[in-house]
């Protein structure tokens, strides 16, 4: 019972990082209808971000809480700002085309990204030094929570809370909502699309950054190729929650990160990653539009 | 005075087919003005190019004495040019008080939003009560309501209403044009476009008449209302005794 209680709270914290990861899927899907294969490179590159910010005052010598502050502050930045690049040079001009344009596009940028890093940073893995001494936070019985764990839901759950608060409470995002239903529509009320767009890039960057962070915190390698699999499962757990929802890309990453940790744990972690696989083909087959995927008969 | 808004020749086409051929007509500020025409002949396409959501092919349009040409469809919306289109729309997915925000997104002076919206609750009681409800679970006249409302949240100068009556209960219809008369009174230019032409020529003006992409007819809505071909073609008058 207590492995099984650490395997759910091990898998709660994997799923909080692919919730942050899949809201930036979801987000785009809402406004400009796409499923942006570049969203994993666009974390990939705020995690080495993180390593140039790491280095830039040193912080794997003794690492301090302010010190790791900086090196979120850095990859959000750093990837919101490529974020808004990649929207502006790759996606706009292909926006009034076919959708299907756009989605190659993505898969070219994803490419792209992933064969530039490995010119600037080689295709070696490199080790993202530790910075934060690893300690155990709070233990009952055998189920330990260590201070990775607590960084992981903190930064998450802030993030999300804070997004929520954006999506619902704001006039951004209001104008968000209104574009995802409709951009003639949102025009007619005053709300440029461009703008809400770009912003929108810019957070759902923001939050792949901070998953990157937190996945090197608990995974200490970078590499040119680590969002691909990052990204694809936290797009299907999207997928499971209902592409376009953003409570469902929490439920449906929560659930994927929870379901892979207990295979790891009691069958074969050979068999973690075909995890997202299975699930994705068992969606389609059984609910395409995911667990809060909205499904609206028009009224006439 | 000079008018409110100013076409010239405008000429409008979807891909290689022209729909509107040169129109020119001219808007004076403070009245209501009516736009007839069969379906197809361009009435909708006629809004939409003014509102900037279609691009022209030629021609100036000037609002205010500038030309509008080359200003964004949202930036329209902040000059005082707003347009509540056929279908009312509204975005289902948001609340009826987030829509009535939304109305007021262009605007600057953001504490007056909440008086305003007040103020909109007022002039439309029928959304008092349903604020926190989705928009999209209101009855078509609720919509239409809140469509307007949304659309005067913006401080309207000139206001294009296209269909509002359309698919509406005969009662729901009556309201919807009182509404429409205190709108007007309030200072706002309506440009209104209307299947039920008796109704649209007895609350506006000056009306204009559009035939297949061409303003065939306009003049005082009273001169129209009793002219013989108009009777033919849009009063229904073989039918009514």
């Amino acid at each position: 019972m207590q492995e099984f209680i650490q395997l759910v709270i091990n898998g709660a914290a994997l799923g909080s990082i692919y919730a942050l990861i899949a809201l930036g899927y979801t987000m785009v899907y809402g406004v400009l209808g796409l499923i942006n294969f570049a969203h994993g490179d666009v974390l990939m590159v705020g995690a080495y971000a993180g390593l140039l910010a790491v280095w830039s005052i040193h912080l794997n010598a003794h690492p301090t809480l302010l010190g790791l502050l900086w090196v979120f502050v850095v990859a959000m930045v750093a990837s919101s700002l490529l974020g808004v690049l990649i929207e502006r040079f790759a996606y706009r001009p292909l926006r009034n085309g076919s959708k299907l344009n756009l989605l190659i596009t993505s898969v070219g940028v994803s490419l792209l990204l992933e064969n530039l890093c490995q010119i600037l940073w080689g295709a070696t893995p490199r080790v993202f030094p530790s910075i934060l001494n690893q300690e155990i936070f709070f233990k009952v019985d055998h189920v330990a929570i260590t201070n990775y764990l607590v960084v992981t839901f903190l930064v998450s759950v802030v993030l999300m809370i804070i997004l929520e608060w954006i999506v619902l409470k704001t006039q951004l995002g209001r104008a968000m909502r209104a574009i995802s239903y409709s951009h003639e529509m949102a025009m007619l009320v005053g709300i440029s699309a461009d703008n809400i767009i770009m912003i929108t890039f810019m957070i759902g960057s923001a939050l792949a950054a901070a998953a990157g962070i937190l996945v090197v915190i608990n995974y200490p390698q970078v590499d040119p190729t680590m969002g691909l699999l990052l990204g694809l499962k936290a797009f299907v757990a999207a997928v499971l929650g209902g592409i376009g929802s953003i409570r469902g890309a929490v439920v449906g990453a929560l659930t994927m990160g929870i379901l892979e940790s207990l295979i790891a744990g009691y069958f074969s972690s050979t068999y973690r990653d075909a995890l997202a696989f299975i699930v994705l083909i068992l969606v389609l087959m059984i609910k395409p539009s995911g667990l809060f995927g909205h499904h609206q008969p028009e009224k006439v | 005075m000079s008018p409110l808004l100013e076409i010239e020749n405008l000429k409008v086409s979807y891909g290689t087919i022209e729909v509107l051929h040169g129109i020119s007509c001219c808007l004076d500020a403070g009245d209501i003005i009516c736009l007839l025409g069969s379906n197809g002949a361009g009435k909708t396409t006629m809004l939409k190019a003014i509102s900037g959501i279609l691009k022209i092919d030629s021609g100036a349009i000037r609002f205010k004495g500038t030309s509008i040409i080359d200003v964004a469809a949202p930036q329209r919306v902040s000059k005082g040019l707003v347009h509540c289109p056929e279908g009312r729309g509204i975005f289902p997915n948001l609340s009826v008080w987030e829509n009535l925000q939304l109305g007021a997104y262009s605007r600057k002076d953001k504490h007056a939003i909440q008086r305003d919206i007040q103020r909109g609750l007022e002039w439309f009681p029928i959304l008092e009560d349903r604020l926190s409800q989705l928009a999209g679970t209101l009855s078509g006249g609720e919509q239409q309501m809140l469509a307007m409302a949304r659309a005067v949240m913006a401080h309207p100068q000139l206001l294009l209403l296209d269909e509002p009556s359309l698919g509406l209960a005969p009662q729901m219809i009556e309201s919807v044009f009182e509404k429409i008369k205190l709108i007007n009174r309030e200072g706002v230019t309506i440009l209104l476009v209307e299947q039920n032409a008796q109704v649209a020529l007895e609350i506006s003006k000056f009306a204009y008449v559009l035939e297949t992409g061409n303003l065939i007819l306009q003049g005082p809505s009273e001169t129209l209302l009793n002219d013989s071909s108009i009777k033919k073609a849009y009063l229904g008058e073989a039918i009514l005794p």
